[in-house]
């Protein structure tokens, strides 16, 4: 029975997607009639979602925030076209991991850090900091901090279509279904990648785990 | 650094943790900033030079419509007059060969002179293909018999073209009279002008060389040999082979014949070959 649950999380779309998607649709509709200010309620909307997709992969906050503002405008010029027939959150993720992949792939030498604060207040951060060390006040920040480098190495360490699967489905909570139209592959495809990715992560980031 | 032994952290914990990276407030002020004029300069944005080519293109043009529409017409204009001209001459030039008296280099002079006198004139010749010309070069051209010119006198030759008929008929325009004058002075002049040839002397002999000489017609009749013949030559070929390559029926296998072999060669192979012995007559094979 949990493995149907399971199954039917990854596979099927959740009512609340499908409401949402039909909310974005008529926005999109909006927008194409000629009210462009609606397009503002969708950056409004999928800002942080994008932003984080992009910085996930590239590890880089300035990069991130560029082209999140790339894949913002080459929405907005095309989205004419958008017909509909997936949803416009699967077809703005598309966008914006086809930019951070561009971006990725003329840019495969260069690669250094620029993280973003970790937000200690969030509930789920904070219980797994928690569990992760037992000291607070500056040595707790530093070994956050060290956690958190540590993190994103190992993501670097990724190749491109792994790390993009991983932090499609681990990080922004995707199903295969969606991570497979995103990224124009098959379910079967996207859960080997996500198989082999977490066994290299595992291995990366051995000594701060905890059975 | 102990951390918490209670509970189990895995690698999913983890990765959510990144989740929790998240950018200050204060960045989406200026993420909606750029992302603004991002928007502002996309819609100025260049377009790529082979988009907009033929837009500018056409608008450069805007301004000239009028001068490049006359220059057109005139540049058509002219281009049709100097194909009309073209072919007018082309025409003209289209001299037979028959014509040209070779071995004189007046003749020259004829021939420009008349083109010169009358350069919008078109004068059709009966047109000689080159197989119709013969080779040799000591062949008599000047055929009475199909009307072509006959007179070695390059005046009368060119009275006779200018005048358009074929026989030797007087000048009557004053044009053709006055260059036919010009030509006969030319003639009796030396081809010196203020002490200097006229013309280069490696030049002269030109025109001979140019246009080859052209036989008389011959009767496609008579070029044909009886049967009689060709069966006699046929029986002769095995055992007289230069005998049987004679054939003293045609005029000109006989001429060719006669300037290759000799009669005393001919003479001399036929007898090698036959022989009389008593009554008998040897042949030889």
């Amino acid at each position: 029975m949990n493995a149907i649950k399971v199954i039917g999380k990854t596979l099927v779309a959740s009512p609340e997607r499908v409401l949402e998607a039909d909310a974005d649709m008529a926005i999109v509709h909006r927008v194409q009639a000629g009210d462009v200010a609606a397009f503002d309620e969708l950056i409004l909307k999928y800002r942080e979602r994008v932003l984080g997709i992009i910085y996930n992969m590239t590890s880089n906050r300035e990069d991130a925030a560029d082209l999140a503002q790339d894949a913002f405008i080459k929405t907005f010029q095309s989205i004419h076209r958008f017909s509909g027939q997936s949803s416009f959150f699967t077809w703005l993720y598309r966008i914006a991991v086809n930019t951070a992949l561009s971006h990725l792939r003329k840019h495969r030498l260069r690669s250094f850090f620029s993280l973003q604060q970790i937000d200690a207040d969030e509930p789920v951060s904070r219980e797994i900091i928690a569990a992760l060390t037992d000291t607070s006040g500056a040595e707790k920040d530093t070994y956050v901090h060290e956690l958190q480098e540590k993190l994103n190495e190992a993501m670097q360490k990724l190749s491109i279509k792994h790390r993009t699967v991983v932090t499609l489905f681990e990080i922004e909570g995707l199903s295969h279904q969606e991570i497979a139209e995103i990224m124009d592959s098959s379910v079967g495809t996207v859960r080997s990648r996500l198989h082999y990715a977490k066994q290299l992560l595992q291995a990366e980031l051995q000594p701060y785990l905890r059975q | 650094m102990k951390p918490d032994h209670q509970k189990p952290v895995r690698l999913e914990d983890l990765l959510r943790l990144k989740r929790a990276e998240r950018p200050a407030p204060q960045f989406w002020a200026e993420f909606e900033r750029e992302l603004r004029a991002k928007q502002l300069a996309a819609l100025v944005t260049k377009r790529p030079w082979w988009q907009t080519l033929p837009a500018r293109a056409m608008a450069g043009l805007s301004r000239y419509h009028l001068p490049l529409g006359a220059t057109a017409v005139l540049a058509l204009t002219f281009l049709s007059v100097r194909e009309y001209q073209a072919q007018n001459v082309g025409s003209s030039v289209l001299v037979s060969p028959g014509l040209v008296d070779q071995g004189t280099e007046n003749n020259l002079r004829v021939n420009s002179g008349f083109l010169a006198a009358a350069p919008g004139s078109v004068v059709v010749f009966p047109a000689i293909s080159s197989s119709e010309v013969a080779a040799t070069e000591d062949a008599d051209i000047n055929a009475s018999a199909d009307g072509n010119f006959t007179t070695a006198d390059g005046a009368d030759r060119a009275s006779a073209l200018i005048g358009g008929g074929t026989d030797k008929v007087a000048v009557s325009s004053p044009s053709a009279r006055s260059i036919a004058e010009n030509f006969a002075a030319a003639q009796s002049d030396d081809n010196t002008f203020g002490g200097r040839p006229l013309l280069n002397p490696a030049m002269r002999g030109f025109e001979s060389r140019v246009m080859p000489a052209r036989t008389p017609m011959l009767d496609p009749l008579a070029q044909m040999k009886a049967p009689a013949d060709v069966r006699r030559a046929r029986y002769l070929g095995t055992a007289l082979p230069v005998v049987a390559n004679a054939k003293p029926f045609t005029p000109r296998s006989s001429e060719r014949l006669a300037s290759r072999i000799s009669d005393e060669r001919l003479y001399e192979s036929v007898n090698s070959r036959l022989g009389l012995g008593g009554d008998r007559l040897m042949v030889k094979f």
